[in-house]
């Protein structure tokens, strides 16, 4: 009875030494969970993306449609007023200069949205990286387990505390039948 | 601030009145206003592009570091549950515990 209580003790000393199987099982679930969670970010940047270099050739190809309509436009004036032929041309030689500054500040604008996509690409799987970090922290042997494993043969908490309860349920249960088996020979004895 | 609807209907309107002007206006306020659509169509992209600076992610070098600093500390953790359960054997076979 005695070496059971202390068993129970030092198993109950040593429980904080493990990490709860539920713990493990979350952080491995986590892992998992992240990456689907990176994989469905990544699928929407991708879509963004998309959805961005869709935006921008619509737009090169209406400051081309735009630059052809100022072109006809320039034409219908020189028509009209071959006096203005001067002013014409100066416009019609800076056409290229709108159009041009504009499908740059496009490009520009789809490199930064590229850089934002990239940069949530790599935040996604440093957090995976971490969650596997800590995950694997969690599933390395902590101090004592060696001792908790050859007191009851599991690594775990849970596993310790069922044992140490089916250890007092034992201890009860033979308690009782000796209580039992005493009043039975107290009564023989009496009859004797 | 006007929406983008809004601002194509303000064109379209501006684009009639500039037609019923008598030439040469009618042809320059027109060449203005193309080249007023064709400086918008480079702004198109403005939006999504402001709206995803405003994205602030950790610093991945300090996530690496903190990564490497962990890998250190359990590295010398294991090393410390290795020393421990080799004492913990010994002491087992030569006191015969448990």
């Amino acid at each position: 009875m005695r070496r059971v209580l202390v068993m129970v003790v030092l198993a109950a000393a040593l429980a904080g030494c493990g990490t709860p199987p539920e713990v493990k099982t979350l952080s491995t679930a986590q892992v998992g969970y992240l990456k689907q969670a990176s994989d469905a970010v990544m699928l929407q940047s991708e879509a963004l993306l998309l959805a961005a270099g869709k935006v921008k050739a619509d737009a090169e190809a209406r400051i081309d449609a735009l630059t052809q309509q100022r072109g006809d436009n320039f034409k219908a004036w020189l028509k009209s007023s071959p006096a203005d032929a001067d002013t014409v041309i100066d416009k019609a030689m800076a056409v290229g200069t709108t159009a041009t500054a504009s499908k740059e500040t496009l490009a520009a604008r789809y490199a930064e949205i590229e850089a934002s996509a990239a940069a949530l690409k790599q935040t996604m799987a440093k957090l995976q990286e971490v969650q596997q970090v800590l995950d694997a922290y969690l599933h390395s042997e902590q101090l004592g387990e060696s001792v908790m494993r050859d007191l009851f043969g599991s690594a775990t908490v849970q596993g310790l505390l069922a044992k140490a309860g089916g250890l007092v349920s034992d201890t009860v249960d033979i308690a009782g039948k000796l209580r039992t088996q005493n009043t039975a020979l107290t009564a023989q004895g009496e009859n004797a | 601030m006007m929406t983008a609807a809004e601002l194509q209907a303000r064109i379209a309107e501006l684009k009639s009145t500039a037609a019923t002007l008598p030439p040469p206006d009618k042809f320059e306020r027109i060449d203005q206003i193309l080249d007023l659509e064709q400086e918008l169509a480079g702004k198109d992209l403005d939006d999504i592009a402001e709206k995803l600076k405003g994205q602030q992610l950790p610093d991945a070098s300090e996530i690496d570091a903190k990564i490497a600093q962990a890998k250190t500390a359990m590295a010398a953790q294991q090393q410390r549950v290795q020393a421990f359960d080799w004492v913990y054997g010994v002491v087992k076979r030569v006191v015969g515990l448990l």
